[in-house]
Parts: structure tokens; C-alpha cells; sequence
């Protein structure tokens, strides 16, 4: 009996000492390769799995080889355009867009011109080159290369839960469109990210 | 024999000792972070520094006291931490540190879910303060207001969508809140109905117990939501925002009980070449939990051990002073309607959680008072009156010390949010928000050169947290 007594009190010592709080972090290198699920919300992973499958579908469409080659020889020039974020997350969709812009861009396929913030820095840096840098230097104005096509994206998400279960998925919708004709000449689609999350109920 | 009796005597009182010793080292290691009336102390600093609205110093002090050997919040109460600096950084204008702290704050909660089995067996054992604070349904909800708010601030109507969302679409934080205690409380309501009535009618009893959340649809989380959506020039979106927005007053009449405010028809209408203001401001401070002690007669136990004491945490409101809000903007003058009774959602959700705090609360002490029993039986058996006395007194502090209602709550969210719109020339304004209480102007804030332009969000957002500071000394999480 006493022996019991013992043991139950020191358990319930043990216990009331471990929920004393967390311990420090501990940091370990892995591989940016490694596939790395904590939370089940939105993660470098599935931003690997939808860049990657949705731009092997942009480059081996036959509908932009069309284009291309309806350019006489050359190279299309394409802006980046919004990729929004209709989830209900926060998503840093730059991620994506940017991840599309290297890649196809090191194919040598299509050229980029800079959007956005960007090109609102570099429109004021040619203004400011007017009134301070020599004329032999000074960038001329009303000299940017003109986009033929405009890539969007939008990331949405479907959510449902029960109990500690939650499944989360993902459609990520990406297109490229003429900018002289609104004539879409690609449209991808990747909605292969779907996440059962069950939240244990315990812990130690 | 004689010694034998003496040095079992000693290795009791020893044993006793170092139990003593230990309980008491656990009672204090846990906690970590500062007094209760050190906490008092700093608490109203604070208060004194927002019934001023200098939110930058009160925000200060929140981190100072953070930093302070012992802190303000400790280990298990990081979701307060975050949600009161995030609240602070909000009224500050730091709306970017307020995101970040606030989505700390959802992460957290999120992560609660997961409960610790040490840590709860030491609430059952000692209190709910020996477990992380999992962050109530209403800081979940009202964090992602704020958080929606601080990336409309950030120039972000597509982020602020994005925790629009998280309240609104099917499975968010609204639905699941309406389905999270329906089944629990009838269960427990059939279980253990004997005592949930007596407490009801316990002496004291001011609480209300084993109530189910009547709110799941929030018109302030739809305001924001037509609005942005509006912006994001969606109008399917805004029609079925719209619907829900109506659909909260109407099946929700003990929240909403004012009419739907003017500023709503306003959207509706359309604004055709004039520009639309609109003005959403919060005022107040919302209630806090305080201790409450009720007070309970247990006639299966002998003596004073009959009498206990049952610390629960209660709602407590802060009066605020502001009843009117007046908007000035060039020669239009308009009064801000309420939409949402933040204070009141807040008691209401709440409730839903009172039934399951109530219940655990009194089979500890009930637990507690029935060892205290025992022990005071075998002590007066086997060392006289004298032992069993010394043990009812020691056991009844033990009790007295270690049963402590868990007050932890955000501080700082406001009471009530008000809206108002008005329909003007597009330009640059100033917009100027007057605040009265009985008649007499308290506060004026100003936003100058506001460009109100059409066909684009023109939102005015304001923060008066003014209440009656005399209040703020009582204690708080």
C-alpha cells in the first residue's frame, strides 16, 4: 500500500513538474528538399509540388509553342501580373509568381519586363536620371520594352472540419493572356494538394 | 516502544514537512511570472495610460513588464501576451507588429487545441492557472477583426479578405463556434444537472451557467467583409455578405437589439459619381474576469470542512463613458450608429464555456474537501483533537491557497464598435470623430487630409478606449 502511495505521488509530482512549461528551441539543418508538415496549413512544399507541375504543363503546351512561334522569331515578353491570394490564409503568392518568372524565364523561352513595385522604382529612377545623371547616361524615356502577354494566378483553398479533423485543398489557378487581344493562350490548373490534419487531442 | 512511536512521530511530521515544501515549490515554479497584486499594480498603469488613449506608453509598459525578472504573463499565458501587445499595437498604429502578434495569438490558440495531460492533471489537482490559457472563442474571433483591420491599414484589401474568410466561410471560426458546445452542454446538463442547479442557486451565485452560445454570425466581421469585398470590386460577394449581415440581426435579437445601422442601406444604395465615407470606430473597453466566490454547504462533511468556498471566474463590465460618437466631415455631420455590442457577445460566448469551468471547479474543491476530510479524521485518530485540528487548519489553507478562479483574459478589446457613412463630393477632408458622454464632449480625434474618392474604399477608422479609470483597479488575468 505504501509502496503504491509512493509510486502515485511520484507520478503526480513528475506530471505537475512537466507542466511547468516548454523548453528552449533546438534548431536542426535539413535539406530545403526535405518535406516538412507541422501545421498542415500552406508550406514551401506545396509550393514545390503546384510551380513545378504547373510550369512543365506551361512548357510542354502545344497552345504556347503556337504562340511563340506566331512571334516570328521573337522572344514574347511577359509581365507579371497579380497572383491573388482568395484563400483563408496568409499566402505569400510572390512566391509562386516568382518561382514561374525564374524558371521559365532560364528556359530562354520568353523574356520578363519588371511589374509592380518594380517598375514603379525603375520609372522613378529614370526620372530622377533626367534632372542627375549625364546626358551620355541618363536612361531614355518612353523606352520600355512593351508586354505581349500577362501572367495571373489566383491560390484559393476549401476548408472542412469536424471535430479535430480538418481537410485543407488547395486550387491554384495560373494563366497567360495577350495583352493586345485578351486571347488567353494558357491556362493551368493544379489542385493535386489536399491535407487530412487531425490535431491529437493530448499530450504529455 | 516508547522511541519507536517518537521516531515514527518525527518521520511523519518530516514527510509532512517536505510534502508541504514541495507542493509549495510547485504552486510557485509554475507560475514564474508576477503577483497577482504585482500584476494589479502594472494592470493599472496601463489603464491609466489608455484612459489617456497614449496607447504607445501603454503598449511600453506591456514589454517592460514582459521583460521584468518576473514577467507579466508567464509560460502558460503567451496567448494573452500576444493578444493584449497586438490589441495595444492596433490602437498605436503599429499595424504591422499588430499582425504579427496577433497571428501569434491565433497560432497558439490553434495549437491549444492539443491539451496537455500534465498540465491537466495539476488544474485538477490545484487550478485552471497550472494550464496553458487556451484563449477564449471570443479573442479568436475579435483577433481576426483586428487582424483583417491591420491589413486594410497596410494598404492589403486582398490580405484582409484573406481573415475575413477565416470567419465567414463554411467551417470558419463563426460556424464552428455555433456547433463547438451544443452537444457538451446538454451531455454535461444531463450528467450532472443536480449540481449545476444547486449552483444556480447557491448563495452569491451571480454567473449564469450551462448556456449555449446564441452567437454565431457577427455583423462586424460581415461590415468589414462587404466592404472589402467591395473594394475587391466582388459584388456576388457583397450581395451574399450582404444577406448574412441582415441575417445576423434577424436570428440573433439578444445581440443585436438596435436597429440595423443607416450606414448598411447606405452601401447598398450605391454612391453613383459621389464618393462614400465610411466610419467604423471602436470605443470602450470590454469586460474582464474577475474572482467571484460563491459559497457552498457540503452536509456530508463535520465541521467547518461543511463550509467551502467555490472560485470561479465571472464577467465583470468596465463603464464606459462614451454615448455619443459625431463624425464632422467638411459641412456634413453625422451620428455613428452601433453595430456590434462587443461586450456583449463576449458574456455570451462566455456562458457556453461557464458550464464545463462551473462543473470542473466544484468536484476539485469537492475532491479537495473530502481528502482534507480524511485527513483530518486519521490525524485526530491517531494524535488526538489537537492533530486533527492542526490538520483541518493546515488542509483548509492548503485548499484556501491553491483554488484560484483563472481570470486570464485579453484586457484591451474594445466594448462596442459604431459605424456611420455619408455620401460627399470626391476631394480631400479632414474628418474629425467627437465623442460626448451626458452631453459633454470628452474626446476629438482627427484624421487630416483624407482623400475621399469614388468608387474605391474611403474607410475612416477610429479608437477611443475611454472608460471611467476609477474602475480599473480591480484585478485581471
Amino acid at each position: 500500500m505504501k509502496k503504491l502511495t509512493i509510486i502515485l505521488v511520484s507520478i503526480m509530482a513528475l506530471l505537475l513538474i512537466a507542466s511547468c512549461g516548454p523548453q528552449g528551441p533546438q534548431v536542426t539543418r535539413i535539406d530545403a528538399g526535405t518535406q516538412t508538415d507541422l501545421s498542415g496549413f500552406w508550406n514551401d512544399t506545396d509550393v514545390r509540388i503546384v510551380t513545378t507541375a504547373l510550369i512543365n504543363d506551361f512548357l510542354n503546351s502545344p497552345r504556347v509553342n503556337q504562340a511563340i512561334e506566331a512571334m516570328g522569331g521573337r522572344t514574347p515578353i511577359v509581365l507579371v501580373g497579380r497572383f491573388s491570394n482568395e484563400s483563408s490564409e496568409q499566402i505569400n503568392t510572390a512566391i509562386i509568381s516568382s518561382t514561374f518568372e525564374t524558371v521559365i524565364f532560364n528556359t530562354g523561352r520568353l523574356d520578363f519586363v519588371a511589374g509592380g513595385s518594380a517598375r514603379d522604382q525603375l520609372r522613378a529612377e529614370r526620372q530622377d536620371q533626367q534632372s542627375h545623371a549625364s546626358e551620355q547616361t541618363a536612361a531614355a524615356l518612353a523606352n520600355e520594352a512593351g508586354a505581349d502577354f500577362m501572367l495571373f494566378g489566383t491560390v484559393r483553398s476549401q476548408v472542412d472540419r469536424a471535430g479535430n479533423q480538418t481537410v485543407r485543398t488547395y486550387i491554384v489557378d495560373a494563366e497567360i493572356t495577350s495583352v493586345e487581344t485578351n486571347q488567353r493562350i494558357w491556362m493551368g490548373r493544379n489542385d493535386e494538394i489536399k491535407k487530412v490534419v487531425v490535431q491529437p487531442r493530448n499530450r504529455l | 516502544m516508547f522511541m519507536d512511536m517518537n521516531k515514527k512521530r518525527k518521520i511523519r511530521l518530516v514527510s509532512l514537512f517536505v510534502s508541504a515544501f514541495i507542493v509549495l515549490m510547485i504552486l510557485t515554479a509554475c507560475g514564474g511570472g508576477a503577483s497577482r497584486a504585482q500584476r494589479a499594480d502594472i494592470y493599472a498603469e496601463i489603464d491609466e495610460a489608455i484612459s489617456r488613449n497614449d496607447f504607445v506608453t501603454a503598449l511600453q509598459m506591456v514589454i517592460d513588464a514582459q521583460g521584468a525578472q518576473r514577467p507579466l504573463y508567464d509560460n502558460n499565458n503567451v496567448i494573452s501576451l500576444f493578444l493584449n501587445k497586438g490589441l495595444l499595437e492596433f490602437y498605436a498604429g503599429l499595424h504591422a507588429d499588430s499582425a504579427e502578434s496577433l497571428l501569434n495569438a491565433e497560432r497558439l490558440i490553434q495549437e491549444a487545441f492539443t491539451r496537455s495531460i500534465s498540465q491537466n492533471v495539476a488544474s485538477f489537482i490545484l487550478n485552471d492557472n497550472t494550464k496553458e490559457y487556451p484563449g477564449e472563442d471570443f479573442e479568436d474571433i475579435y483577433l481576426t477583426v483586428f487582424n483583417a483591420l491591420n491589413f486594410y491599414h497596410q494598404g492589403s484589401i486582398e490580405a484582409a479578405l484573406v481573415e475575413i474568410r477565416k470567419l465567414t466561410l463554411p467551417s470558419g471560426k463563426l460556424e464552428l463556434l455555433s456547433r463547438k458546445y451544443d452537444d457538451g452542454n446538454a451531455r454535461i446538463r444531463g450528467e450532472h444537472g443536480d449540481a449545476l442547479n444547486q449552483a444556480e442557486s447557491a448563495e452569491g451565485a451571480s454567473t449564469p451557467v450551462s448556456r449555449n452560445t446564441t452567437f454565431s454570425n457577427s455583423a462586424l466581421a460581415r461590415y468589414l467583409s462587404i466592404l472589402f469585398y467591395e473594394a475587391d470590386r466582388n459584388p456576388d460577394a457583397v450581395r451574399i455578405e450582404m444577406e448574412q449581415f441582415h441575417a445576423a440581426f434577424a436570428n440573433q435579437p439578444t445581440i443585436y437589439t438596435q436597429s440595423v445601422p443607416r450606414a448598411i442601406n447606405l452601401i447598398a444604395e450605391g454612391s453613383g459619381d459621389m464618393a462614400r465615407l465610411d466610419v467604423l470606430t471602436f470605443v470602450g473597453l470590454s469586460p474582464i474576469k474577475e474572482e467571484e466566490t460563491l459559497q457552498q454547504y457540503w452536509p456530508i462533511f463535520t465541521g467547518s470542512n461543511r463550509y467551502a468556498n467555490i472560485n470561479l471566474p465571472r464577467l465583470v463590465e468596465r463603464p464606459n463613458r462614451v454615448d455619443r460618437i459625431e463624425i464632422v466631415v467638411g459641412d456634413e455631420t453625422f451620428r455613428l450608429e452601433l453595430l456590434e455590442d462587443m461586450g456583449t457577445v463576449i458574456v455570451d460566448t462566455f456562458n457556453a464555456r461557464y458550464t464545463q469551468i462551473f462543473l470542473k471547479t466544484y468536484i476539485r474543491t469537492l475532491v479537495k474537501h473530502t481528502a482534507l476530510e480524511i485527513a483530518q479524521n486519521q490525524a485526530a485518530e491517531r494524535g488526538g483533537a489537537l492533530a486533527g485540528m492542526g490538520a483541518r487548519l493546515a488542509g483548509g489553507l492548503l485548499i484556501e491557497a491553491s483554488e484560484r478562479a483563472d481570470v486570464r483574459i485579453s484586457r484591451y478589446l474594445p466594448n462596442g464598435a459604431f459605424v456611420g457613412g455619408v455620401l460627399v463630393e470626391p476631394g480631400t477632408y479632414t474628418v474629425t470623430a467627437n465623442f460626448y458622454s451626458q452631453g459633454q464632449l470628452v474626446r476629438t480625434k482627427t484624421r487630416e487630409n483624407m482623400e475621399i474618392r469614388a468608387n474605391r474604399l474611403n474607410l475612416a477608422q477610429f479608437s477611443n478606449l475611454d472608460f471611467i479609470y476609477a474602475f480599473s483597479q480591480i484585478q485581471g488575468g
